[in-house]
C-alpha cells in the first residue's frame, strides 16, 4: 500500500518538473546558461570581466607555477591559430559551437557571454574577448572550480564544461593548510582528481552524445586509474618525474624526489611537490609556435619551456620492438611492437582523428638496396596511403570521411594505442639471393595534425606541419640465421 | 744534493705560507639541504665571526649602520641574508667590498652570521609618514601588488624568501630599488623585484622609501 502512494505522487511529479534539457543546444535554462555547455555559476549570478584576476597577478607570488602556465596550452587555449580557424568554421556551421568549444577554451569569455566572432576576419573569421578572457585557461578560472556538473550531462560523465565557476577572493587548491596574505584559500580534494580536468578532456558531441575526445575515459579504465594515478602526477611534474609515475606507478609524493621540493608561494612554507602548471602533453607544434620567449621580460617568463618539454615527453612515451622472420623463401615479415609505455590515456588522445602517430620503417640489405619502405613523408609533408598511423577514422552522419568534431557521427576505425598497451605493424619485404644482411630501421612519428588540415585552417602553404621523432629501433639481420630459425621452427611444427 | 732538499724544503714552505684556497661554492639554490644549513646557523658563532670579518665596519656593531648608504642587517630573515652572501660570493650579486668581505667565508660560517644578524634587534622606522597606496593597495593595472602583500603587514619581511624592509636605511633602500629597476641588481628569483621596480617613478620609490625607512643619520641631518 505504502509503495503504491509513493508511486502516485512520484508520477505526478515527474510529469510536472521540466526536463533536463541533454543534447538540445538551443535550450537556455537557469541550470544550463550556457548551452550545451554544462556550465553553472554559484548562486546563479551574472559574471562580467572584472570578477576575475589577470594571471600575471597570480604571477607575482606563485611565479613557478605561473612560469610553467606561460606559453602553455592553457595559456593559448583561446589565442591557439588552428583553434581560432577549427572554431570559426565551426561557428558557421552551428553558432552553438562558440559555446561549447569556448566553454573549455575561454571559459571566462564564455561565462560573462564577452567573446565575439568577427566573420570576415581572415581566413575563415576570428573570435575576440575582453584580455583576460583572452589568456584561455588562467590562474583564476581554474582555482575558482567549486565543484562539477558532471551528475546533469548527457551522458552522466565529466565532460563539455561540466564545472561549477565560483569566481571571488577565495582561491581553491588541494592544499589543506595553505595561506595567504591576498587572498583566502579554500581545500578542493576535486583539485587533486583526474575528475577535475575530466571536466574539459573529455567531450562528447552536443548533438548526438558520440564520445569524440576520451582523454579522461581513456584514463579511468586504465592501470593507472587503479594504481590511484591522477593526470596531475603526470601533467604537473617534469617529465623526468612523469617517467618515474609511469613506470612505477607510484604519485609522485610516494617518489621522495628533492626536485619535486619547493614554495608553493612567495613567503610560504617549503612543501614536498610543488606542481608544474604547464600541463604539457604532446602538443610541440603551438607550444613552438606560441610559446616562444619574446623578451626577457618577466612576462616571458617560462615562454619556451614548453616546446621542449612536450618533445621530451613525446621522446619517452612509446617503445618500438621489431620481430623478423623468414616467410618461406624470399619473402620476410617484421613485425614491429609499437607499445604505449608511459601515457595514462591512449595514443594519441584528445582529438584523434587529427592527431598521427605513425611508424616510418625503411628495409635494406647490405649491398644498399632499399627492399621495403612505408610511413616515409613525400615532398608534399604527405604520407602515403600504405602507412600505419595511430588515430581514429571519424564519418559524419552520411558515413562521409570527416576531420571537424561538429560533423563527427562515429569512429568507423580506432586505432590507438592504450595505456600500457601495444599494436602491432607487419612489413612484408623479399630479401635477393645474394644478400647477407638486412638493416631495419623503424621510427614512430607525432604530429598534432597533417598537411591537409594545417592548409585547410591556416591557408595553403601558411605554415610545414612540423612532426617529432618520438622514438626509433634500427636492428641487423643476418639472412642465413633468418633462414635457419624458420626451418628449425618448420621442424618443430612438424 | 743539499740544493735539491733545501728547494723542497723551500717549496713546502712557501705552499704552507699560501693561504688556503676556499672551496667552489654552487650559485644559490632552495632545497631542503639549504634550509637545513640555513637553520642550524649558529647565533653565537654567527657574532664571533661577525667580529672576526669585522663587519661592524660598515654595518654597526648590532647590525645597524652608522651611515644611510649602507644596509642595515639587524632583524633581517636569515635565509635572506644567507642568500645574499652566497650571491655576493658567487657574483651573481656584485658588490666590490662584499665580494672580498664573503670570499673565505665557509657555507656553515654564512649561515651562522645569517642566524647572529637575524636575532638582533631591528631599527625602527622613523615613522610619521602615512603608507602610500602602493604599500596598502598595490596597483593592479601596472600589475603590482601591495608592497605589505609580500613583505609583511608591518615591512617584516615573510617566510623564508622575502626580506624585512622596516627601518631600512633610506639611502640603500633608494639605491636597491633604482638598481632593480635599472637591472644593475639581477639576483631577485623569477625577476619579481626588477619587474616591481621597473613599474614606478622615482617619485614613487621616494614615497615608499620613505615609508620603510630609519630615521636618517646624524651625517646626513
Amino acid at each position: 500500500m505504502r509503495s503504491s502512494i509513493h508511486c502516485a505522487w512520484v508520477f505526478p511529479i515527474a510529469l510536472v518538473l521540466p526536463l533536463p534539457a541533454f543534447g538540445d543546444p538551443a535550450a537556455a535554462t537557469d541550470d544550463r546558461r550556457f548551452p550545451p555547455t554544462f556550465i553553472t555559476i554559484e548562486g546563479h549570478r551574472d559574471l562580467t570581466p572584472e570578477d576575475w584576476k589577470d594571471p600575471r597577478l597570480c604571477g607575482q607570488c606563485h611565479t613557478y607555477q605561473y612560469e610553467g602556465w606561460n606559453g602553455s596550452m592553457h595559456s593559448n587555449a583561446f589565442r591557439d591559430p588552428v583553434f581560432q580557424a577549427l572554431w570559426a568554421l565551426a561557428e558557421k556551421a552551428d553558432p552553438s559551437m562558440r559555446n561549447h568549444c569556448g566553454g573549455c577554451h575561454t571559459p571566462i569569455g564564455i561565462s560573462t557571454d564577452t567573446v565575439k566572432f568577427h566573420p570576415d576576419e581572415p581566413l575563415h573569421g576570428a573570435f575576440s574577448a575582453p584580455e583576460v578572457a583572452e589568456m584561455g585557461v588562467s590562474c583564476d578560472v581554474c582555482h575558482t572550480i567549486s565543484g562539477t556538473n558532471l551528475q546533469k550531462t548527457a551522458v552522466l560523465e565529466h565532460g563539455n564544461s561540466s564545472y561549477i565557476l565560483n569566481p571571488g577572493n577565495t582561491k581553491l587548491a588541494s592544499l589543506s593548510d595553505a595561506e595567504s596574505p591576498y587572498h583566502e584559500t579554500g581545500y578542493s580534494d576535486h583539485h587533486a582528481k583526474s575528475d577535475f580536468c575530466g571536466n574539459c578532456h573529455n567531450i562528447f558531441h552536443p548533438g548526438n552524445n558520440f564520445p569524440i575526445e576520451r582523454t579522461y575515459d581513456e584514463w579511468k579504465y586504465s592501470i593507472y586509474a587503479q594504481n590511484g594515478i591522477q593526470c596531475q602526477d603526470c601533467h604537473m611534474v617534469p617529465v623526468d618525474i612523469a617517467v618515474k609515475v609511469a613506470d612505477t606507478l607510484k604519485r609522485p609524493e610516494e617518489l621522495d624526489e628533492p626536485s619535486l621540493e619547493g614554495f608553493v608561494g612567495l613567503g610560504g612554507p617549503w612543501r614536498k611537490v610543488v606542481h608544474k602548471h604547464g600541463f604539457v602533453g604532446g602538443n610541440a607544434v603551438i607550444t613552438a609556435v606560441m610559446g616562444k620567449k619574446d623578451s626577457d621580460s618577466p612576462e616571458d617568463l617560462g615562454r619556451d619551456s614548453n616546446y621542449e618539454e612536450a618533445v621530451k615527453r613525446l621522446q619517452t612515451v612509446a617503445s618500438l620492438k621489431l620481430a623478423v622472420t623468414n616467410q618461406g623463401g624470399p619473402l620476410h615479415q617484421v613485425k614491429v611492437r609499437v607499445t604505449n609505455e608511459r601515457a595514462g590515456h591512449h595514443l594519441p588522445t584528445s582529438l584523434t582523428e587529427l592527431r598521427q602517430i605513425w611508424l616510418e620503417v625503411v628495409i635494406t640489405d647490405n649491398k644498399g638496396r632499399e627492399l621495403r619502405r612505408s610511413g616515409s613523408l613525400g615532398p608534399n609533408n604527405d604520407l602515403p596511403k600504405d602507412t600505419m598511423i595511430f588515430n581514429a577514422h571519424a564519418v559524419d552522419a552520411n558515413g562521409q570521411d570527416t576531420h571537424f568534431p561538429w560533423e563527427i557521427a562515429r569512429f568507423v576505425d580506432v586505432n590507438t594505442i592504450p595505456p600500457k598497451g601495444w599494436k602491432y605493424a607487419k612489413y612484408y619485404f623479399n630479401v635477393p639471393d645474394d644478400a647477407e644482411e638486412v638493416k631495419i630501421i623503424a621510427k614512430l612519428h607525432y604530429r598534432s595534425f597533417d598537411q591537409y588540415i594545417a592548409d585547410k585552417l591556416l591557408g595553403k602553404g601558411a605554415v610545414k606541419v612540423p612532426s617529432v621523432e618520438m622514438v626509433s629501433v634500427e636492428e641487423t639481420y643476418p639472412v642465413a640465421a633468418l633462414k635457419a630459425a624458420s626451418l628449425a621452427d618448420a621442424g618443430d611444427h612438424h | 744534493m743539499k740544493t735539491t732538499i733545501t728547494l723542497a724544503f723551500g717549496l713546502l714552505a712557501a705552499l704552507a705560507s699560501v693561504p688556503a684556497v676556499p672551496a667552489e661554492i654552487a650559485p644559490f639554490a632552495w632545497s631542503r639541504s639549504t634550509l637545513d644549513l640555513i637553520a642550524s646557523g649558529d647565533v653565537t658563532r654567527g657574532g664571533e665571526i661577525a667580529q672576526k670579518e669585522k663587519c661592524q665596519k660598515c654595518h654597526g656593531d648590532a647590525g645597524i649602520a652608522e651611515d644611510d648608504e649602507s644596509t642595515n642587517i639587524a632583524g633581517q630573515v636569515a635565509a635572506y641574508s644567507f642568500k645574499q652572501l652566497v650571491d655576493y660570493r658567487t657574483e651573481v650579486r656584485e658588490n666590490r667590498d662584499m665580494k672580498k668581505a664573503v670570499r673565505s667565508l665557509s657555507l656553515q660560517e654564512m649561515a651562522d652570521l645569517a642566524a647572529h644578524y637575524a636575532a638582533q634587534a631591528p631599527e625602527a622606522p622613523a615613522g610619521g609618514v602615512e603608507p602610500p597606496k602602493l604599500v596598502t593597495e598595490g596597483d593592479e593595472g601596472r600589475l603590482l601588488l601591495a608592497c605589505n602583500t609580500c613583505h609583511g603587514k608591518n615591512g617584516e619581511g615573510m617566510g623564508f624568501e622575502v626580506p624585512a624592509l622596516a627601518g631600512q636605511k633610506g639611502g640603500h633602500f633608494d639605491e636597491t630599488m633604482s638598481a632593480f629597476r635599472d637591472g644593475d641588481r639581477g639576483n631577485d628569483q623569477f625577476g619579481r623585484m626588477r619587474f616591481v621596480a621597473s613599474q614606478l617613478s622615482p617619485k614613487e620609490i621616494a614615497a615608499i622609501t620613505a615609508f620603510y625607512a630609519a630615521p636618517p643619520t646624524e651625517e646626513e641631518e
